[in-house]
């Protein structure tokens, strides 16, 4: 008896894992799958760290750290109905091939507008320890002044008057003047149409060199260290707002 | 023997049909436990709702607090900096001493009702409870050990997971359940039955000396050390220098306001008999010599608080008192409590 009622368990477990509590599939309401491949560029050519760049103030850098989070994303529809997905988290980072691949659960649709947030949003700043993507231990939340880093970069620059001629861009800051929260919303060249059976791929480019430019112009000479909340970050993060472009979207 | 085979199908369908979205917890879950809020103490600020207390995720805490391997070379866990004998403070210590021969910037402060706090670090940069075990953690002065290093000793440690999945029902180990363990121990070192708990509950009366200090702290002091905390949780520039080696502007750190230079949250006075040295490195290192800063020492600054700019006035004789009051604050039982002492 003791044996088929650890069968049962073991049976019983099994099942409610791989199949008992998927949350939400009933009604279909998210069923078509949208699909985010991101491409990063430095100097208009594929991103590749350890190669010297050079940015629009003829400054040279070497990457070797290029991460951000990208949540909250949104949709909108040929009505102009909007659709948010609250719950979507994603850190993505140049050096892990797999978060450059981002997937949604939609709604089937035909959509013509793609937004998110460069960053985590404020609530998740302030609510304690977050697991998954937005784990401490992904080295993207500064312990001693409770936030996330929204966007890293980090490099190396002969204009960097750092030690080891160090650049490092850790920007973060979620409240009040010092908020790097910054909405994107892009147009896409056409329709992305996913239904059940037909995945929607955007293609988005992130540009590092836009970093650099907008507003108020970075250049490594004059700051090559930034690595707290404050108006620095802030124009930087407004800067690297505009990193993004939508190179195509193919429905199949 | 067919009959029970019968049963155990429906409870695999009862189970199948109970789940729920949300996480499965182990059939036999960790057990509750109460937190108790001391009669005329606020509720607490720590949202128990979200990691609620239980006596498995307490002794994980416990374990967790007065471990090693959470620093990079064993030989730092929580509890070297903070010690019961001191309010989980450093018994005599200016500043603590971490990784490599280092020293921490500050005076550690006591840890006790915590729950009631809102911010942490006295430069408040810490927004909440879980995450304050983070700092100490990482910082290269003190514990120097990186998060993912910390979680896979856990992870390949043969006594964690179970204990792990004894307080969380799954032997899943991230940052979360590590800091939401730590959290639950610490929830517990409530510091509520000193001699003015027991006075305030009618269990006991003040002596003459203890008496005229109460009136005293509550004449001069208790703008700042409000009851039943014996702080009001604010940022105060309480008129020291700024300390040439270490330069720390305290709150300024945080907000970046020069309007918030050399301020630092003030401390409780909850057993602060047990917890000198004073100020935020400890630079003054004894209970009547901080009494003479207020009465002589402050320094004016373009920051220096209003309560405290114009000094406060104390005569010897209302320095006894008052040292007579804030003894009556020292919490013998919690300092001995063998239920947060190192398990063994």
């Amino acid at each position: 008896m003791v044996k088929i009622r650890c069968l049962w368990a073991t049976v019983g477990l099994a099942i409610m894992t791989l199949a008992g509590c998927q949350p939400e599939l009933e009604g279909n309401v998210n069923a078509a799958t949208l699909r985010l491949n991101i491409t990063h560029q430095a100097g208009g050519k594929p991103m590749a760290p350890g190669t010297p760049v050079t940015n629009p103030h003829g400054e040279t850098y070497t990457l070797s750290i290029f991460n951000y989070y990208l949540s909250n994303f949104y949709l909108v529809d040929t009505r102009g109905t909007r659709y948010d997905f609250k719950d979507s988290y994603f850190l993505v980072k140049e050096s892990e091939t797999a978060s450059k691949l981002i997937e949604l659960k939609v709604p089937a649709g035909r959509y013509t507008k793609l937004g998110f947030l460069i960053g985590v949003d404020s609530i998740r700043n302030v609510s304690g320890v977050q697991t998954g993507a937005l784990d401490p231990s992904e080295g993207m939340f500064w312990t001693w002044s409770s936030g996330y880093i929204m966007a890293k970069m980090e490099a190396t620059s002969p204009n960097s008057n750092q030690p080891a001629q160090k650049v490092e861009y850790h920007i973060g800051g979620f409240s009040g003047a010092n908020n790097t929260l910054q909405w994107v919303e892009l147009d896409l060249p056409s329709a992305a149409e996913p239904t059940g059976t037909a995945i929607s791929t955007v293609a988005l480019g992130a540009e590092a060199n836009e970093w650099f430019t907008g507003a108020v112009p970075l250049r490594i000479a004059d700051h090559a260290n930034i690595t707290s909340p404050g108006p620095l970050a802030v124009q930087v993060a407004a800067n690297y707002a505009n990193m993004f472009a939508v190179t195509g979207v193919t429905n199949q | 023997m067919r009959n029970s085979g019968i049963i155990y199908t429906l409870g695999f369908l009862l189970l199948l049909v109970a789940c729920s979205k949300k996480e499965q917890q182990a059939p036999a879950g960790p057990t509750p436990v109460k937190f108790d809020v001391p009669a005329g103490w606020p509720q607490p600020t720590y949202n128990f709702a979200d990691n609620p207390l239980t006596k498995e995720g307490i002794v994980l805490g416990r374990k967790l607090f007065y471990d090693g391997i959470l620093s990079q070379d064993g030989n730092f866990p929580c509890a070297s900096c903070h010690q019961q004998v001191a309010a989980f403070g450093t018994f005599d210590h200016d500043l603590s001493h971490g990784f490599n021969n280092q020293h921490t910037l500050r005076n550690t402060p006591p840890l006790q009702n915590l729950a009631w706090m809102k911010e942490f670090h006295m430069d408040g940069g810490i927004n909440h409870l879980d995450l304050q075990p983070l700092a100490p953690i990482t910082a290269p002065n003190e514990m120097a050990e990186t998060l993912d290093n910390v979680l896979g000793k856990l992870r390949k440690s043969t006594v964690y997971p179970s204990l792990f999945r004894a307080a969380f029902g799954y032997e899943t180990i991230n940052t979360r359940r590590m800091t939401q363990a730590l959290s639950q121990f610490m929830l517990t070192m409530v510091s509520a039955n000193s001699k003015y708990d027991q006075v305030k509950r009618g269990q006991a009366t003040f002596s003459l000396p203890e008496s005229l200090g109460y009136d005293i702290f509550k004449a001069k002091c208790a703008a700042c050390h409000t009851e039943p905390l014996f702080t009001n949780l604010s940022y105060r520039n309480t008129g020291f220098n700024m300390e040439p080696v270490l330069r720390d502007s305290g709150r300024m750190r945080i907000t970046r306001l020069p309007a918030d230079s050399l301020k630092f949250k003030v401390p409780s006075l909850r057993n602060v008999m047990v917890t000198q040295p004073y100020a935020h490195d400890g630079r003054v290192f004894d209970i009547l010599a901080m009494l003479e800063h207020y009465n002589s020492g402050v320094v004016n600054g373009p920051t220096t608080d209003p309560l405290v700019r114009n000094k406060i006035p104390l005569s010897n004789f209302e320095k006894g008192q008052l040292v007579a009051f804030m003894s009556a604050l020292t919490d013998t039982a919690f300092l001995r409590n063998k239920a947060l002492s190192e398990p063994q």
